[in-house]
């Protein structure tokens, strides 16, 4: 019962506003899948961490203490401390401030420039189209490492300019998602119907067209998120990223790889909570795409 | 077909003049002068000295102009000279693609294998423990950035246990061409090979199993069942043949890692090849060289791109090309 009635769901929330009833039904999918719930837990934990972890314990960001360094967990510092006597627990979670706000701030604006643009190059098509979708292509025929090598040299250390760059690097897929959802519905006839009663064409991208792009979009989103936080640990961890004194789990993670011989506790710590983010954000993801799969529709 | 691959190889002409032209002049954006450092250190050198020599050797030239002359040379394979070692570019490049070629092969020859056997594994024993194991798995292991992978091995084998070299490829005490030095070389390459199959594995190993999944639901191998067949003929024979298509396209798709390296693993275990080569002529400025690695991997990308499209429709009767 798939096909004529894939919206199909429970008598009584049928008498409730009808456009709600495609994310009620996406939404008991998501709930269903225990996954989804293990990738929600850890994303919450992990966030709720970085806020109100430093608050935790008593010592500063740059706190140093010659006396204490490189010491192993203790009930003073939860996570030990680094070269120079600063507390791992404080640094780790204000490096997950800046790598979970790279994270989110890049999926974010990936989903909205990558979705207009692949909006706009399938609604609008003929040369605006296939100049985009050249574009696409080349930037994905140049290895990722290459450009996020050269461009990260190239704009200098900072937050900012990172998630420029890994914007500008990751917009690609959400407008090839954007784009193939609406090459898929631009001929049906609620388009046409929108057309002949006037619609103007933002209108009809917009309140027409993008709510039906809005799942690939959703899923394509959690797993840019990951993807970023990835790239920038990556880049931290090269050198071009983050910059100490700032901390990044991926330059705390280059700065203790010095020491890897007296305290490999601490180049094992920081990419502990590298790997938590990733996971929380491709089990996120899995489960989304699975709930959002018209194809698998079936409750 | 021929007309196919003839069209296609026209197209990536262009596509790599303008790979290579967005290159260039991101790489031009980049500080430091190249005639600045060669001279730098010569006490008695005025400025308009290094302005004359910058007019002949062509650096006030317009960026379209030193581009333009730059593609001439690399087309005639002389690239010029590295700005950080004065050697010619290829002598640089050459000694770091055999090192990458080395650890690469090495890492995709293994991983594939096992990947491509476990693959299997999942798909004829779905949902049987061993596949829910292997799938967790793979997934959890995607998600281990590839250099905590490195430093997590290290750790393990070279800081406890002690067993193998923490970074490089050779060790200075040994003589050269010795039984010893053999032995010390091969420790070297286990970790950079071991995390590179690892990630071989990840990628592929999900592939597989669903390619095959796909396959075992198709109705001739339930005639070939029906046959009589035993079960080793029906997979063995029958279903890998489809099974393997797209698995080698993606195999093909992914070997321009072969020539380019990993420029993260070869980073954390200090290991001489072209993706650490990339990364430390970025950071050095040394931009002749940064150039020409770049265009050696575009080159790949673009040609393993099209061979995978040729080997797909060679493979599968089923898709034609129009032409």
């Amino acid at each position: 019962m798939t096909s004529e009635t894939p919206l199909a769901i429970p008598s009584n929330s049928i008498a409730n506003a009808q456009p709600a009833g495609y994310w009620l039904v996406v939404w008991r999918r998501f709930k269903r899948h225990r996954v989804a719930y293990v990738g929600f837990f850890f994303f919450l934990t992990l966030l709720l961490g970085v806020i109100v972890g430093p608050y935790l314990v008593s010592f500063e960001l740059d706190q140093i203490s010659l006396s204490e360094r490189m010491q192993m967990p203790s009930a003073r510092h939860w996570l030990g401390t680094d070269e120079l006597g600063r507390d791992t627990w404080v640094r780790i979670m204000h490096g997950g401030r800046v790598s979970l706000t790279v994270g989110l701030a890049v999926a974010l604006s990936t989903v909205l420039i990558g979705g207009l643009v692949g909006i706009l190059a399938g609604y609008v098509g003929g040369a605006l189209d296939n100049a985009l979708m050249r574009l696409v292509d080349t930037i994905y025929t140049i290895p990722r490492i290459v450009l996020l090598l050269v461009l990260s040299k190239l704009a200098g250390p900072g937050l900012l300019n990172i998630i420029i760059i890994l914007v500008a690097l990751e917009w690609t897929n959400a407008a090839r998602l954007a784009r193939s959802a609406v090459l898929s519905f631009r001929e049906q006839e609620f388009v046409l119907a929108a057309q002949c009663l006037g619609a103007s064409r933002w209108r009809v991208m917009l309140r027409h067209l993008l709510p039906n792009a809005l799942g690939p979009l959703i899923v394509s989103a959690t797993l840019d998120a990951g993807a970023a936080i990835r790239a920038e640990t990556t880049l931290s961890f090269l050198g071009l990223g983050i910059q100490p004194p700032t901390p990044s789990w991926g330059n705390l993670l280059t700065n203790a790889a010095t020491n890897i011989f007296i305290a490999p506790l601490q180049v094992f710590l920081p990419g502990l909570f590298i790997f938590f983010a990733l996971m929380s954000f491709n089990l996120l993801g899995d489960a989304l795409r699975d709930a959002l799969d018209p194809k698998t529709m079936d409750q | 077909m021929l007309l196919y691959v003839t069209r296609r190889l026209l197209q990536t002409v262009p596509l790599l003049l303008v790979i290579s032209a967005l290159i260039f002049t991101l790489l031009h954006l980049m500080p430091g002068d190249l005639l600045f450092r060669m001279l730098e250190g010569i006490p008695n050198l005025r400025p308009q000295d290094l302005d004359r020599l910058r007019r002949i050797y062509g650096f006030d030239d317009p960026v379209y102009v030193q581009y333009a002359k730059w593609l001439w040379q690399l087309i005639q394979l002389n690239p010029g000279y590295s700005r950080e070692y004065g050697q010619p570019v290829f002598d640089i490049i050459l000694p770091a693609l055999k090192n990458t070629l080395i650890l690469t092969i090495a890492a995709v020859v293994l991983g594939k294998i096992i990947a491509i056997a476990l693959g299997i594994f999942s798909a004829v024993r779905q949902y049987s423990i061993g596949d829910y194991v292997l799938t967790a798995t793979t997934f959890i292991a995607y998600s281990v950035p590839a250099f905590w992978l490195g430093l997590m091995l290290i750790i393990l084998f070279s800081v406890k246990l002690g067993w193998l070299p923490t970074s490089g490829i050779v060790n200075g005490e040994l003589e050269p061409g010795s039984w010893a030095a053999t032995v010390d070389w091969l420790k070297h390459l286990i970790l950079p090979v071991a995390v590179l199959a690892i990630s071989e594995i990840i990628q592929v190993q999900r592939f597989m199993r669903s390619s095959l999944l796909e396959v075992l639901r198709q109705d001739y191998l339930t005639t070939a069942r029906a046959k009589g067949l035993s079960e080793r003929v029906v997979i063995g024979r029958h279903a890998l043949k489809n099974a393997l298509i797209p698995v080698v396209t993606i195999i093909a798709v992914t070997m321009p890692r072969v020539v380019g390296g990993s420029t993260v693993v070869e980073t954390v275990f200090a290991y001489p090849g072209m993706g650490r080569l990339l990364y430390t002529s970025i950071m050095g400025n040394d931009y002749v060289v940064a150039m020409t690695v770049v265009m050696i991997i575009a080159v790949t990308v673009v040609f393993f791109n099209l061979l995978a499209d040729v080997i797909y429709g060679w493979l599968d009767p089923r898709i034609r090309y129009q032409s």
